[in-house]
């Protein structure tokens, strides 16, 4: 065993802990180093609540022996479930996708009219290519975009992100929603159109800008739509 | 094989009985074989408003329940002699027919008829559904006001998610002189909103109210506005290509030339 590189690295992530194997070294050592943090080292783990394991054996292929012999490191500890065991090859074939697309914006598409009595209901962001008509809703958790008309009710920030925005061509809406905040149309109905608008909260007051001041009320809006 | 259209309209009171009556009249004067049908069960109106109510001896209900055959709930036209009514049953209710019975009666009316124009009840419930079923078109029937649009606006929805192709729309009870004056949304407003292709528009109109009285549809009255209105509408059924009528009285006709030809 050499002293100056650990065999066996252990992250902790937001899905429970991340058992990084040397590909490298003879893979006995490595069981003996595994086998010696968990139940000297880092006893700890042992104490603990009930946590997933994922272990990544590197450019090692995780073959059926190799498999038992780490299930059966950790079988000793019953607080530690091997939820996987993949080579880098493996990893490729499996989790990318979710490290993309969670890096990527997601944006739901409406094409259509929503129309009174409809309700369209999304996580993240919404773009509607069509009108929102008094009586229809948009709700979602991130922003909304309308390609037309909004005469009805829309809600951004759904769950209380208020730093979203609310963007349509012609804003003449029955209720703007941000997060916590509610605002309604004013009751003297205006004939004006104005030129696109969108709705930010701001001071736990909703209100509405031109576009041309998006970018200086909400920078963070550097709208990586379609990049990917 | 003829062709089923539901005339609807949500909202309740803008007209749809009136226009099926006139509709399915004006398509008999142009000459095609037309059934009209009452799906209004328990509230019945177009049976009176054709001024053939004496004349019911089976309904539909009947004819669904087996009491009797088609042929004997219709009941011919006293004025036209292709125009055929099967009549909503007074005594019952919506929920007592389903919407497969009601299309398998359409079906059957298609082999005879030209066009069979449904009467749709107010609402979106049972009613509405059972209305619905058999028709290949649908028209929806609106009034410039705000509550109405926004009600068609909601069937128009509940037809786009059903099998029938997208609806056409009728503006009822226009008062141009409202309109003028912002008083009432005007034509373009009412179609931006709801965004399906103009069949027609209908002026307010005093002698259709005397017509409905009298049971005799406004169609038959030449010198009234609305039934020009009606006959336009009908004759877009047909296919034909008919200019919006002019609403302004004053409209001279280099005017309406114009108008027609969108310049």
């Amino acid at each position: 065993m050499t002293a100056n590189k650990p065999l066996v690295i252990i992250k902790g992530v937001k899905e429970g802990l991340f058992f990084l194997l040397d590909e490298e070294a003879p893979f006995p050592e490595v069981v003996a180093e595994l086998n010696h943090k968990l139940t000297h080292s880092h006893g700890q783990f042992l104490f603990g609540p009930i946590t997933h394991v994922h272990v990544r054996t590197g450019k090692r292929i995780a073959t059926e022996e190799i498999h038992h012999v780490i299930r059966e490191s950790f079988s000793y500890h019953g607080n530690l479930l091997v939820q996987s065991i993949q080579s880098d090859g493996e990893e490729y074939a499996a989790p990318p996708q979710n490290r993309l697309t969670s890096k990527m914006p997601t944006v739901h598409l409406v094409s259509r009219i929503v129309r009174s009595g409809d309700v369209v209901q999304e996580e993240g962001d919404v773009l509607v290519v069509g009108d929102v008509n008094a009586g229809g809703m948009v709700v979602t958790t991130g922003n909304i975009y309308i390609m037309g008309c909004l005469r009805g009710i829309a809600h951004a920030g759904y769950g209380g992100y208020e730093d979203k925005i609310i963007v349509a061509v012609i804003m003449e809406p029955t209720q703007l929603r941000i997060g916590a905040l509610i605002t309604r149309a004013p009751d003297e109905r205006t004939t004006r159109v104005n030129p696109m608008e969108f709705a930010y909260g701001h001071e736990g007051r909703i209100h509405v800008a031109n576009m041309s001041q998006l970018q200086k009320l909400r920078p963070q809006n550097q709208y990586s739509v379609g990049r990917g | 094989m003829g062709e089923a259209i539901v005339v609807t309209s949500g909202k309740g009171g803008v007209g749809k009985t009136t226009t099926t009556a006139n509709i399915g009249t004006a398509l008999a004067l142009l000459g095609k074989r037309v059934c009209l049908v009452d799906t209004d069960i328990g509230l019945r109106n177009l049976d009176v408003v054709m001024g053939l109510e004496n004349r019911i001896l089976y309904d539909l209900v009947d004819v669904i329940e087996g009491r009797a055959r088609l042929a004997q709930a219709l009941i011919k036209d006293k004025r036209c002699e292709a125009l055929y009514l099967l009549p909503a049953a007074q005594t019952k209710d919506k929920n007592d027919v389903l919407p497969e019975q009601v299309r398998e009666v359409v079906y059957k009316l298609k082999y005879e008829y030209d066009y069979v124009i449904i009467d749709c009840p107010a609402g979106i419930e049972q009613g509405f559904r059972n209305a619905v079923a058999g028709a290949d078109r649908a028209i929806v029937v609106t009034t410039p006001e705000k509550s109405a649009v926004r009600d068609a606006d909601r069937i128009v929805g509940l037809l786009e998610k059903g099998h029938v192709e997208p609806p056409k729309l009728i503006i009822n009870r226009i008062r141009p002189h409202m309109m003028k004056q912002g008083e009432m949304l005007d034509i373009d407003e009412v179609c931006t909103i709801l965004a399906i292709d103009l069949l027609g528009v209908v002026p307010d109109d005093e002698q259709v109210i005397r017509a409905a009285n009298n049971g005799e549809p406004t169609v038959l009255t030449p010198t009234s506005r609305a039934a020009l209105a009606y006959r336009n509408i009908a004759r877009r059924i047909l296919g034909d290509t008919v200019p919006l009528m002019s609403l302004d009285q004053k409209q001279g006709m280099i005017q309406r030339l114009r108008k027609f030809l969108g310049v």
